[in-house]
Order: structure tokens, then C-alpha cells, then sequence
């Protein structure tokens, strides 16, 4: 029975360290990394974009091979995901807008407009809310090339001008 | 890598609820399924049809592999509750651990070495550093559970593959499910079977199945081999773990991810060379340790040296699968079918018999799983069996059949009819499976 107890217990130990010890050791190390104000940053496939001021990156959702780039600003989670795509900007905008409705607790409010990036790209951007936080989704296709863009957060109403001129100033390679 | 079948104890200790290792296993399973149930409640909500077709399929999956786990075991089987505890580890809690820890560790690496690094090399790396420990801890378990019914490196193999199995059944439907969100198109059922295909067929077989049981029969070998030092039962349980990370590394890892070029022919290149040679080392191993388990309990059998309960040509028989089915199709063209449902009981009452012998010489280390207490009187299970044999060859000899081994021509023969048959069936499959993912936009 004493055999028995000890391998138990070793097991537990192994389980436990990699089920909350990892995790555990992943909260400690701090996630985001400051950036320099100005600094453009490439998401993936030529398209590059400028964050906000005061955006950090989060490296740990940030996938460089596979053209996604996660950032936060004061409170808010800021996602960017470029692919290359055989579809118009209709149908990546409504994918995009079901992905987020079927988040759970979210609800995607009013319909999508259409917006355009500085360099004349046109997109379509749409809202979203959930409890306590508030989102914008925006879709952009050029060059067959789409970018998917969520920012969702507490602090939306008093960053949304700092986001809309980050996404007017989307660049595509 | 291959030793002796180590005998199972009969009857002096039992698996009881005093036992550490029966209240972790229900614990840690319990606070598995919570976790995996958290996350496949919402799927069945959000995309009902589309998850009720991927426990469809993958179900169906599992049917094939199950009986070609099973009969590896032919001559010793397993309990269905232990088979079931080793399916549950893999389904529940080795995927619970492999998500929150992956997650960790994948985080860890963004955040010491860099997010590219991460993004690239984490499959590689976080897969088998938490994954293979994971599903390893379920066979360990099963010995903790039941040490005594894991004696031969088969039964490690046994083990290891219905723990992999459980995890490779539960983390496929997680893809398929996470294939579905990510297409926004709804409750739509093209993806399941995509990633059906792609994770079941082509990368199904050298897969956490296999993984799994290359680690379970280094436990196997570990607790078998009892006449090598322990260090070299360390060090042979160790390898075959570092082998099954090694295998679970290449086959994550982006190394040759382009280096076939586009295009279904480079893809399926890339599976193979990553891919076979494992499953043929894996292979390899298994034929070997089914070897050493079927000479063992042959050899119990040939010390009988009674004719009425096994003629050397049932006993030759009974080691290999091919030569059974022979045997049985032998009986039923001489006799018809009740011969063959005979001849197919007496080969199961003949491997019994050998592992009832095998239990009543057995050494007295090891807990029995034993919940009905069957084995308690060892003597008297033989006896048993004893009788059983004798009783199915007295019909058999009504039947005229008083051999049933299989013919001395199939003994000796090689299927190359069947072979071919075989290799014509894989590569057909292979084409029709590459045409249907190419519809379904997968190529």
C-alpha cells in the first residue's frame, strides 16, 4: 500500500506541475512588450500596420508565420489576422461578423459600413457587444489578400479614434 | 526489447477503494471530464449537426483500431474496465493537461525566446514535452491500478495505444470543432469531415496511438524483464519514452514542410517520409514482443504435453492470427459452421488455459484486478479450463474434427494474393481520399 501511495502521489506531482505549474510559471513572465510610438509593425503577407499610441505587443497570442498580431491598449485586446483569400470583401466581412456572433455572450449590433484606409483600400467595419466590453470588427481585401480585424475591450469609446487611425493607416505591400 | 511474459499473481491482493491509485484515477478523470466538457458543451450548442457528425465519425474511427489494438492481445486479453480507464486517461485527462499545459509552455516560449520562435517550433516542442508525459501517466496508472495484469510488453502496448487512442479520438473532435468555429459559416458539417480525413486517415496512423504504445512497452518491458538489472529496465523504458517524443517532435515539427514542393504529391511525401518510418519501427517492435508472448504461452502449453488439450499443430495455431482464421475456415469446409464456431471457442479456451497456468506459477508481486475475485483459487480456474477444453474437443470429435489446427499448406504459405490485395486497397483509398479533400478545398 505504501508503494502504491508514493507512485499516487508521484503521478499527482507530474500531473500537477504540468497542469498548474506550467500555467502558473506562463502568468509570472509578463506577457506584452512596449513599443515605440510610430513604430509600423508587418502582420504577415506585406501587410503592415502602425498601433496606436501606447499599444503593447502580446507575444504570447502574436503568430508571426500565420500573419496574426495581438496587441493591447489600456484594457483593450487588439487582434489582426492577414490570409490570402479567393474571397470578395462581402463574404469576409460576414464571415468575420458570424465568427464573432457565435463568441458566446456576444451580440454583433447594427450593420457593416463601409470604410476605407488611407491609401484608398476599402474595408467594411461592423460592432459588437458583450457584457461590460464593447467591440469593433473591420474587414479589408486587396491584392487577394484579406486582413480580419477585432478590437474589443472596457475602455473602446475613450481609444476609438486612436483605433480608427491605426486601421486608416493599414498598409498593403 | 522484447522478454518473457512475467506471470500474474492469483488472488492474494486486490484492487480495492483503499487503494491511492483507484481514488486519483476517478478524481483526476472526473476533473477531466469537467474540463473537456467545458469546452465541447458549447459545441454542441453553437453547431449541433456539425458535432454530432464528428463524434459520428470519429466514433466510427475508433471501431477499427479497437479491434486491431484488441487483437494484438489475443492470447492474454484485458479487462474492459482497465481498457476503458487507459481510454478515458488518454480522452480526458491527458487532453485536460495537454490543453492548459500546451498553453503554458507555448506562452513560456513566446515570452522567453521570442513570438516567431514560438509560432514556429511550439507543435514540435510543446506536443510531446506535455503530451507525452500525459498520456505516459495513464499507463503508469493502469500499473498502479493493476500491476499485476500488465505482464508481458504487449500488454504495455495494449495500454499505451487506448490511452493514445483516447487522446486521439478526443483532440481530433477538438480540431474539427475549432475547424467549424474558425470557417464562420455556421453549423456546417464540411469542415468535420475534412479534418476527418486529414487527421484520421493521413495522419491517423502514426499518430498518439502509436506514440503511445512505443511508450507502453518500455513500462511493459520495465516491469516484465524482472531478471535485468534495473537499470537497464530504466534505461529501455526511457528510450522507448524519448522515442515516442522523438516520433511526436518530427511529425509536429516544420522541418521538409516545403521541401516536396505543393501540391497533394508533396504533401502525401511529406506525411510518409515523417511518418512511416516510426510506424514501421513501432511495427517492428510489436511483432516482436507478440513473438516472445506467443512462444511463452506456447511453451506453457507444449509442458502439457496432452494432445487432448492441445496438439502442437492447435498450439503452433493458436500464436499467429492468420493461422487461426485458417483453422477456422478449415473446420467450417470440413464440418460447416458449427465446427468453426467450435474450433474458434476451443483456440479462445486454449489461450486461457495457458494464462490460467501461467497465473497459477505466477510470482506473488503485483496487485490483480480482480474485482469479482475470480482468480482466487488459481488450481481450481485451471481445472476449470481443463474441463472446458476437453468438453469443446469431445464435440469437436462428434464432428469428426479431432485436430484444429489450421492446414500444414496455410501454415507455411505467404498470402501474396492477400498482400497485394491489401497494398491495391491503400493505395485506392489513398487517391479517393486525396480527390475528396481536394473537393472540399483542402488541397
Amino acid at each position: 500500500m505504501r508503494a502504491n501511495l508514493l507512485g499516487t502521489l508521484a503521478v499527482l506531482a507530474v500531473l500537477a506541475s504540468l497542469a498548474f505549474g506550467l500555467p502558473a510559471i506562463n502568468r509570472a513572465l509578463p506577457a506584452d512588450r512596449p513599443l515605440p510610438a510610430g513604430q509600423e509593425l508587418a502582420i504577415g503577407q506585406g501587410v503592415a500596420i502602425t498601433p496606436p499610441v501606447g499599444a503593447r505587443v502580446d507575444v504570447t497570442r502574436t503568430l508571426p508565420n500565420r500573419g496574426v498580431l495581438a496587441l493591447v491598449l489600456h484594457g483593450l485586446d487588439f487582434r489582426a489576422e492577414v490570409k490570402a483569400t479567393t474571397s470578395d470583401l462581402d463574404e469576409l466581412a460576414n464571415r468575420l461578423r458570424t465568427r464573432v456572433q457565435n463568441q458566446r455572450g456576444v451580440q454583433v449590433t447594427g450593420d457593416l459600413r463601409e470604410v476605407r484606409t488611407d491609401a484608398g483600400v476599402r474595408g467594411l467595419r461592423g460592432t459588437f457587444s458583450s457584457t461590460g466590453r464593447d467591440g469593433i470588427y473591420a474587414a479589408y481585401v486587396a491584392n487577394g489578400i484579406g486582413v480580419q480585424i477585432t478590437v474589443s475591450g472596457t475602455a473602446l469609446a475613450e481609444q476609438v479614434d486612436a483605433v480608427e487611425q491605426s486601421l486608416a493607416g493599414l498598409r498593403f505591400g | 526489447m522484447t522478454a518473457a511474459v512475467r506471470p500474474m499473481q492469483s488472488g492474494q491482493r486486490r484492487l480495492t477503494w483503499r487503494s491511492p491509485a483507484l481514488w486519483l484515477t476517478v478524481a483526476v478523470i472526473g476533473y477531466g471530464a469537467w474540463q473537456i466538457g467545458r469546452f465541447g458543451y458549447p459545441n454542441f450548442v453553437n453547431y449541433p449537426r456539425a458535432a454530432a457528425l464528428a463524434v459520428v465519425l470519429f466514433g466510427l474511427y475508433a471501431i477499427p483500431y479497437t479491434l486491431l489494438v484488441t487483437g494484438l492481445d489475443y492470447l492474454e486479453p484485458e479487462p474492459v474496465s482497465l481498457i476503458g480507464t487507459a481510454l478515458a486517461w488518454g480522452g480526458l485527462v491527458a487532453t485536460a493537461v495537454g490543453v492548459s499545459g500546451g498553453q503554458a509552455l507555448q506562452g513560456i516560449l513566446a515570452k522567453v525566446i521570442s513570438p516567431a520562435f514560438s509560432d514556429q517550433w511550439s507543435p514540435a516542442i510543446v506536443g510531446p514535452t506535455i503530451e507525452e508525459p500525459a498520456k505516459l501517466l495513464g499507463v503508469i496508472m493502469i500499473v498502479l491500478l493493476a500491476k499485476g495484469q500488465l505482464n508481458s510488453v504487449v500488454d504495455g502496448v495494449v495500454y499505451g495505444a487506448f490511452v493514445g487512442l483516447g487522446f486521439q479520438l478526443v483532440e481530433n473532435f477538438m480540431y474539427a470543432m475549432y475547424a467549424v468555429a474558425i470557417s464562420g459559416n455556421g453549423d456546417t458539417v464540411s469542415p468535420v469531415i475534412a479534418t476527418f480525413l486529414v487527421r484520421g486517415f493521413l495522419s491517423g496512423l502514426w499518430s498518439h496511438t502509436m506514440f503511445t504504445a512505443l511508450a507502453g512497452a518500455g513500462v511493459g518491458y520495465a516491469l516484465v524483464a524482472v531478471r535485468r538489472p534495473w537499470w537497464r529496465r530504466l534505461g529501455i523504458a526511457a528510450l522507448a519514452f524519448l522515442g515516442a517524443w522523438g516520433l511526436h517532435f518530427i511529425w509536429n515539427s516544420p522541418l521538409l514542410i516545403n521541401g516536396f514542393g505543393g501540391g497533394l504529391g508533396g504533401i502525401a511525401a511529406i506525411l510518409l517520409v515523417k511518418g512511416l518510418p516510426g510506424l514501421l519501427l513501432v511495427l517492428l517492435l510489436v511483432g516482436a514482443a507478440k513473438r516472445s508472448e506467443a512462444r511463452y504461452y506456447s511453451e506453457t502449453l507444449t509442458k502439457l504435453d496432452d494432445p487432448g488439450l492441445a496438439t502442437a499443430g492447435e498450439i503452433d495455431t493458436l500464436c499467429h492470427a492468420r493461422k487461426r482464421h485458417a483453422a477456422r475456415r478449415h473446420a467450417k469446409a470440413r464440418a460447416g459452421l458449427k465446427a468453426r464456431l467450435l474450433v474458434r471457442r476451443l483456440q479462445m479456451s486454449q489461450a486461457k488455459l495457458a494464462v490460467a497456468i501461467s497465473r497459477a506459477q505466477g510470482n506473488p508481486a503485483g496487485t490483480v484486478y480482480d474485482v469479482a475475485g475470480r482468480f482466487r483459487d488459481p488450481v481450481a480456474v485451471v481445472e476449470r479450463r481443463e474441463q472446458e477444453v476437453r468438453m469443446l474437443r469431445g464435440r469437436l470429435l462428434g464432428l469428426g474434427i479431432s485436430d484444429a489446427a489450421a492446414p500444414t499448406e496455410v501454415r507455411h504459405r505467404v498470402h501474396w494474393n492477400g498482400l497485394l490485395f491489401r497494398v491495391v486497397l491503400v493505395v485506392a483509398g489513398a487517391i479517393l481520399l486525396a480527390v475528396v479533400i481536394r473537393r472540399l478545398g483542402g488541397g
